[in-house]
């Protein structure tokens, strides 16, 4: 678990590091607010499936809209 | 101009949408054919055909009003800021979810007939970090990738079942059309739900070398998907009967295991899926980098590429939450995967198609007046 | 955004104090820009002590003339030139003829002219005034001669020192095919292709590279069939480089390659002059660095190098698509025999699976680990082999195949399959013709082997395709590495998997964007005599055709 914890941390800093300077050398604002966003999305939805937190599932979150309609087309 | 400056030529965009569409079609849909139409499969095949073709030219006809604008930028045209972006965003995620969808099918079958032992996790990272590499160096270097790797593929599965042919017993399509009309039909639905998938289309057109060019696209992809599909299906049918293809998870691939040659050549299965993980991370990095051009448009970035690691994963963690077990898998993949397809992707084509006709109406009456 | 101003300052001072410190390595340049003085004494003392006391710099000055008036100065690098000639051809005319000559010419108003008309009897001499130009020349092996009272001095090219003579190269050998090789000679280089193309249009462009070395550099091409854009690039990027020493080609190739970050060559290198000159002639720029036998050509693509010049010169066989299959064999073969052992032993068929499970019975290691231990064995005698001389190469050789062979099989620590599989990979790595793409291939096996070893042959395929998505993204002066293959070209297959015949090549390559592409007439497929094939007129007409399009064939 605490190796686990230790790999996402790790790949999430590596990626950071990797693009930051980068960006910041091109002086790009607006692509780093969105890239530290989208990276701490992503590091915490792995995060809470490492330790087992209940992750939004989007297939729940489809099957759920679609259900009536499939329950319509093969009763039983 | 949007954010992409690398061009493909035609040739290579029939065969990147080919295999974006045949990578996971040609592994799947039999056995929900054969289910639906039993051995009348073929004849929801043909149906496909024509069906696909009608909404790639529908597709393409809405991409072609805005030949140099991508679909980002002309559903802000047409549906305001806001409202086009949330558009835009639905696509993006929708592809995120079918690549979530597909790495898990990936690792499900490398589990399932190769490498029981190994977790889930493992073989899902393995992948996504090959797919996110060839995101990063581009759309023209994937595309060059696939024109290499597509043919051979091809060739592979041609060889594949002509050396199957022998076995194959051509009776077990009898008796003809026994079938209800409307199980053929849901069938043909089924799979032209796979063809929707070539929409993603919409986002390359300006990265066309010559964007007027992708009407003539649609032709020869849909001619190569309907004939390896016909292939595949009446192949399948033949060797196994319809009831059985309709209960394997993967039939192409169990027909990979009945194939010999003398007794040298024997279970080239794991062959098949080492080729058929070429050209499913293929696929994956085309709607890996449809999903992300899409984000970084929204987001009016200058560069997709800050975007490519931090949605890896988000991809490894779908693909492994998404979806319970194998037969969660499955049961997703015939039920709800076509409706969704449907839905979504030639939903919202005909949602900006109508809202763009719209506009074009506005446009012509204010000229007049 | 408010633009950061800090970071750009903090480069220009250091470009600044680069620049500094390379200049300082320099005599000072002011003075090299001055021109020298009328004065013979100040001319000489100031090379004297630019030199210091460096024992290879010779200064012989002189008298001449009948009353012995006039005085001169020779100034040369000892060893740079060729003694005999300046002892025949300055000393002898000026130290005798002016005795001959009688009195009364040789009291002239003008010596110099004198000189210049007279008594240097050399082919190449050269008037210069400004003090860096004539440091050059002396230091490129001209001899200078200083006439007092002259503001002009006179180099004279009296260049000879020691020079291997052109042999057949070393590192590329052939059955068939011309044998000469570069020497580390330039100009010896340029003649070497001079006389395969005689046309003026080859062109040898010179830069002079690196600081302290003063490297002559020379662009050769092919005006008319080279592209304008690619020579135009070359240069810029050969002026780009600030360095102090070019002393091999590989330095430059560093610093003119599009991508660092990979492993495979960008650009292509050979030591034959036959080959430039074909590469030339397909519209590609040669360059060209004294001092060493290796010559550069770029654009390079990857099929290049599986290329050999050999391949043009016996008639058309199956090498080359032989030579596919060994590319793929040194990549993969260790790795499939990993996956199959480790991972699919149903795969194997029973008969052979039985007899490998024997010669497997006592190995202690898993397969991948024998395989590692075997091609790591393997690479370090193919470099000891290498590196040795000749005659414990051989030795080597022997060590390599009796005892760590053999015996590493009886004592058990691999099965005599693996020793198999890596000698044939050995092989295959061989037929590479290209030594640098040899060792990047060969490089590559091991994380392959790695991924067989972990996830079996959808690990080699994924290693595949990650290594494709590399070679897809990389390029080689504009042109796309992989470039006939993808993006695909079907029409110039036909020098790349296999080797058409003459005839059939009758375009240039196109990636090379020669403005040229029309390398001879077509249809000069060789038919049987006009007499016993059936329709005799037909043949007749195209003899005729043939005899139209000869006068096309040239260069234009």
């Amino acid at each position: 678990m605490f190796l686990k914890i230790l790999f996402v941390l790790l790949l999430g800093a590596g990626v950071a590091y990797y693009e930051v300077p980068k960006l910041l050398q091109q002086q790009l604002k607006r692509e780093l607010i969105v890239f530290g966003c989208f990276l701490l999305i992503g590091v915490a939805l792995a995060l809470a499936t490492v330790l087992n937190l209940p992750v939004p599932n989007p297939t729940d979150a489809v099957e759920y809209i679609f259900r009536p309609v499939v329950r319509m087309l093969y009763p039983g | 101009m949007g954010i992409e400056k690398g061009k493909i030529s035609r040739w290579q965009a029939i065969l990147l949408v080919s295999n974006s569409i045949l990578a996971s079609m040609v592994l799947i849909t039999p056995a929900l054919l054969t289910k639906e139409a039993g051995q009348d499969a073929w004849l929801s095949v043909l149906i496909a055909g024509i069906l696909g073709y009608l909404i790639g030219l529908f597709v393409v006809s809405l991409g072609l009003r805005f030949p140099e604008k991508n679909l980002v930028e002309y559903s802000i045209d047409l549906l305001g800021p806001w409202f086009g972006r949330a558009v835009c965003i639905i696509f993006a995620l929708f592809f995120l979810h079918i690549n979530a969808y597909l790495v898990r099918a990936f690792s499900v079958l490398l589990i399932t007939e190769t490498m029981p032992e190994t977790p889930l996790s493992v073989l899902n990272i393995f992948l996504v970090i090959l797919v996110a590499y060839g995101v990063y160096l581009g759309l023209e270097v994937f595309s060059r990738v696939n024109e290499i790797i597509f043919p051979l593929f091809m060739l592979a599965g041609l060889i594949i079942f002509a050396l199957a042919a022998p076995e194959m017993d051509f009776e077990q399509l009898k008796p003809y059309f026994t079938h209800s009309f409307s199980g053929i039909l849901w069938g043909s639905l089924i799979l032209a739900s796979f063809y929707a998938e070539g929409s993603f289309l919409l986002m390359l057109i300006p990265s066309l070398r010559n964007p007027k060019d992708a009407r003539k696209i649609v032709l020869p992809v849909s001619l190569i998907l309907l004939v390896v599909i016909s292939i595949d299906v009446v192949g399948l049918i033949s060797l196994f009967g319809a009831q059985e293809t309709s209960r394997m998870l993967f039939p192409t691939f169990e027909l990979a295991k009945t194939v010999h040659l003398g007794a040298f050549v024997e279970r080239i299965e794991s062959l098949v899926v080492g080729l058929w993980v070429s050209s499913v991370s293929l696929k994956i990095m085309a709607f890996y980098y449809v999903s992300v051009l899409i984000l970084a448009e929204v987001f009016k970035l200058k560069d997709y590429r800050p975007l490519v690691l931090p949605y890896a994963f988000v991809l490894v963690v779908l693909s492994v939450i998404g979806w319970e077990d194998t037969n969660h898998v499955r049961f997703y993949l015939s039920r709800y995967y076509p409706l969704v397809a449907v839905t979504v992707m030639t939903g919202t084509t005909l949602f900006l198609y109508i809202a763009s006709s719209f506009r074009r109406n506005d446009k012509k009456g204010g000229e007049t007046q | 955004m408010r633009p950061l101003k800090k970071p750009k300052k903090a480069t220009e001072i250091r470009q600044q104090r680069i620049n500094a410190r390379l200049e300082q390595i320099q005599p000072d340049k002011d003075l090299l820009k001055q021109s020298i003085s009328t004065v013979l004494e100040h001319n000489v003392e100031l090379f004297k002590k630019m030199f210091a006391e460096t024992s290879d710099f010779v200064v012989r000055q002189f008298h001449f003339g009948s009353n012995r008036e006039i005085r001169v100065a020779l100034i040369f690098i000892d060893g740079l030139v060729d003694a005999t000639a300046i002892s025949e051809s300055i000393f002898t005319p000026f130290m005798l003829k002016t005795l001959e000559h009688g009195d009364q010419e040789i009291v002239p108003q003008n010596p110099y002219d004198l000189i210049l008309n007279w008594l240097v009897t050399f082919n190449s001499v050269k008037e210069e005034f400004e003090i860096g130009k004539l440091l050059d020349l002396l230091l490129a092996g001209f001899a200078i001669l200083f006439i007092d009272g002259a503001a002009k001095a006179l180099a004279i090219e009296v260049k000879g020192w020691a020079k291997r003579s052109v042999e057949e190269p070393k590192a590329e050998s052939f059955v068939r095919g011309p044998r000469e090789g570069f020497t580390e000679t330039l100009r010896v280089n340029t003649a070497l292709i001079r006389r395969r193309i005689r046309t003026p249009k080859l062109r040898f462009d010179a830069l002079q590279i690196g600081s302290v070395t003063k490297t002559e550099v020379c662009v050769a091409y092919i005006d008319g069939l080279v592209n304008p854009a690619t020579v135009r690039e070359v240069k810029q990027r050969l002026e780009r480089i600030e360095t102090d020493s070019i002393l091999e080609s590989g330095y430059l190739e560093d610093f003119i390659r599009d991508n660092y970050w990979t492993p495979f060559a960008l650009l292509d290198r050979t030591e034959r002059p036959d080959k430039v000159a074909g590469c030339l002639l397909e519209g590609r720029v040669a360059i060209l660095v004294d001092t060493t036998p290796f010559v550069l050509i770029v654009p390079a693509i990857f099929s290049g190098f599986l290329q050999s010049p050999e391949d043009y010169y016996e008639a058309y066989d199956y090498i080359r698509p032989l030579r596919w299959v060994a590319l793929v064999m040194t990549l993969t073969l260790p790795s499939f025999y990993v996956a199959l052992t480790t991972f699919h032993q149903e795969m194997i068929p029973a008969s052979l699976a039985l007899s490998m499970a024997v010669g497997r019975a006592g190995v202690p290691f898993p397969a991948v680990v024998e395989a590692l231990l075997m091609e790591v064995t393997f690479d370090l005698l193919r470099e000891a082999g290498t590196r040795m001389p000749r005659s414990v190469g051989q030795a080597v050789g022997v060590v390599g195949a009796l005892v760590l062979g053999q015996a590493a099989v009886a004592a058990g620590i691999v099965s005599p399959f693996m020793v198999i599989i890596v000698a044939l990979t050995a092989i295959a790595s061989f037929l590479i013709p290209n030594y640098s793409s040899s060792i990047a291939i060969r490089f590559l096996r091991y994380p392959i082997l790695l991924l067989a070893g972990s996830f079996g042959l959808v690990g080699i395929f994924w290693g595949l395709m990650f290594l494709l998505l590399h070679l897809a993204s990389l390029r080689s002066f504009g042109v796309p590495y992989l470039y006939p293959i993808a993006p695909s070209v079907p029409g110039e297959w036909k020098d790349v998997f296999y080797r058409a015949p003459w005839w059939a090549m009758d375009r240039r390559p196109l990636l090379f964007r020669s403005p040229n592409r029309i390398r001879q007439a077509p249809g000069q497929r060789p038919e049987p005599p006009a007499g016993r094939s059936g329709d005799q007129a037909e043949s007749g007409k195209q003899e005729i055709k043939k005899n139209e399009n000869k006068g096309d064939d040239s260069v234009s």
